[in-house]
């Protein structure tokens, strides 16, 4: 028989009314609450009818040893069977065996005060990460408009505009029932001193935890590192777990603050220091090797990048001076892969015929409904403010013809001749110093046709 | 500011600073305040303690003596003026309830 339980916390930090409700409810199923942090953690009891409240103690501290204004107030809730079961900074919950306890506040508008001033630390942060949910959302729309197929086929980006937006929601809603809740409270306690609860929509923050979670696993099940990342935050959750025990102890016991602070500090670097090292030294590195564009949605043979200079048989090519770059990425959505080849005495270190450029991008659509966007977005993002102009249909053997648009642009002095080729289940760009040939278009297509 | 603030008591107001008219530790308040009401009137710790704090910034009680953490108030003279207004504020209120009924009855007797 289970002889603890966690759970974390998914209710707003001013709900009071919802904790209350809860914390009976499960002391009803046999779990008593004895400490909370980022989690609540009970342990078994008998089941049984108990009476929670939840008080707030304005300047109350999370790692501050309890003030003598503070133990004054938890004597008097003590005196009328209030036992402090657990406390959070200045939220402190109590719990009552009487049958018919006097509540732990009376007076409406005291109350009222004390959970506006107590809640105010929390809010001003829930609200600016809501903020900076928000900020991330509108960056990753802006993202989307300007080069739509880089930030879809982004693992990264997905994963965090979903948490900018899943914060923004949180905030928003808090911000909304907070204010709805406070203003209603107010007026009701200077009408008749009559109590008004409190309504944190928990279904809404209860969903948000589970989808942030379940984001969070799934982009790390997938994403290139994303072992890494589930380490860490599992390792987020052994850090605060054991800090909700130690810190709560400590501070119990008028240990200074320094003091804890220190300590908690310990056993977090601790943590992460033997995560980070059992990462290297069981190496669960996903990231070497042909599996590594395999995983990304591309797959070619050989070392060399599918399509080069060279391989396109530019005349007087010689390669001296060159460079390529090249850049991969994939979601559930989009797989992208950009390889420029362009020359550049700096970096290569050598001297050649600077004549040549090449860049091509991409875009495997896994998604087909997203196809008309992906096209679209390409065109948008390589547009070089002259129109694409469609071109006769590119024509390989066996292949169909691929419809195909072309601009110009200049760069470094040089012309490029920048195609849109459409194919089935992949949009190209391709930038060229020079005009293909039937061969090269040949070449072209059914290598970036078939990677 | 205190007078404003205090212009009117609530019930539990009252009662706190009428147990304070004679030193009292702040705990023995609230049993205290039950037993002088027959317990209609009830108050909750933490509404307690958030008064006495407020009563004391208001100057209207006054911290005479601590025993660790059991600290004893006494009413001050800005307290007992408060508690005197608000004992004259419901007398007035009594008294226009009983004239008003008075007035009743004796136009029913009339008709």
């Amino acid at each position: 028989m289970r002889r603890g339980k966690l759970e974390l916390v998914w209710s707003y930090y001013y709900d009071h009314t919802t904790m209350k409700r809860h914390f009976e409810k499960m002391a009803g199923k046999g779990w008593a609450l004895d400490r909370m942090g980022i989690f609540w953690h009970y342990h078994r009891i008998r089941p049984k009818s108990l009476h929670y409240a939840v008080g707030y103690f304005p300047g109350g501290g999370v790692y501050a040893p309890p003030t003598g204004e503070e133990l004054t107030f938890e004597e008097y809730c003590e005196m009328a069977g209030w036992e402090l079961a657990a406390e959070h900074g200045p939220m402190k919950i109590f719990c009552n065996e009487r049958e018919n306890p006097v509540p732990l506040e009376t007076q409406a508008d005291i109350q009222v005060e004390n959970i506006r001033r107590g809640s105010r630390r929390v809010r001003i942060i829930d609200a600016t990460l809501g903020a900076i949910g928000w900020l991330i959302l509108i960056y990753f729309m802006l993202n989307l408009y300007f080069d739509g197929v880089r930030t879809l086929s982004s693992g990264a980006g997905l994963f965090f505009a979903f948490v900018g937006l899943l914060l923004g929601i949180y905030g928003l809603v808090e911000l909304i029932t907070y204010q709805s809740w406070y203003q209603r409270a107010k007026a009701n306690a200077r009408r008749d001193l009559s109590f008004t609860p409190t309504k944190g929509h928990p279904v809404i923050s209860k969903t948000i935890l589970f989808l942030a979670i379940a984001s969070a696993v799934f982009y790390a099940l997938t994403a290139t590192g994303g072992i890494l990342m589930l380490a860490v935050a599992a390792g987020y959750f052994i850090v605060y777990y054991f800090q909700d025990i130690i810190r709560n102890r400590m501070r119990g016991k008028g240990a200074n603050t320094a003091v804890n602070l220190g300590v908690n500090f310990v056993i977090a670097f601790l943590i992460f220091f033997a995560i980070f090292n059992g990462y290297q030294y069981f190496n669960f590195s996903d990231t070497a090797g042909e599996k590594y564009y395999e995983k990304k949605g591309f797959h070619w043979d050989g070392q060399e990048a599918p399509l080069t200079l060279q391989k396109l048989e530019t005349p007087g090519f010689d390669g001296k001076g060159y460079v390529d770059t090249q850049n991969i990425q994939s979601s559930v959505f989009l797989s992208r892969m950009e390889i420029e080849e362009f020359y550049n005495e700096s970096l290569s270190g050598a001297k050649g015929d600077p004549g040549y450029y090449l860049d091509y991008v991409v875009a495997k659509v896994k998604l087909p409904s997203l196809y008309g966007f992906a096209r679209s977005s390409m065109e948008r993002t390589y547009e070089t403010g002259k129109n694409w102009q469609p071109l006769d249909p590119w024509e390989t053997g066996e292949r169909e013809e691929i419809h195909v648009c072309q601009t110009t642009l200049t760069r470094n002095n040089l012309q490029i001749f920048r195609y849109l080729l459409c194919m089935e289940d992949r949009i190209v760009k391709i930038d060229l110093s020079f005009a293909p040939d039937k061969e090269g278009q040949k070449m072209i297509l059914e290598v970036l046709g078939e990677i | 500011m205190a007078r404003a603030k205090f212009q009117t008591l609530t019930e539990q107001m009252f009662y706190i600073l009428l147990c304070l008219r004679q030193e009292c530790c702040g705990m023995d308040i609230m049993e205290k305040v039950r037993k002088m009401t027959g317990d209609r009137v009830n108050i909750g710790p933490g509404t307690l303690y958030n008064l006495l704090d407020q009563f004391s910034q208001a100057e209207m009680i006054v911290e005479t003596k601590v025993e660790g953490r059991r600290k004893s108030y006494i009413l001050t003279e800005t307290g007992k003026e408060a508690l005197q207004a608000e004992y004259e504020r419901i007398c007035v209120q009594a008294a226009d309830y009983r004239h008003y009924m008075e007035v009743q009855e004796n136009e029913k007797g009339e008709t």
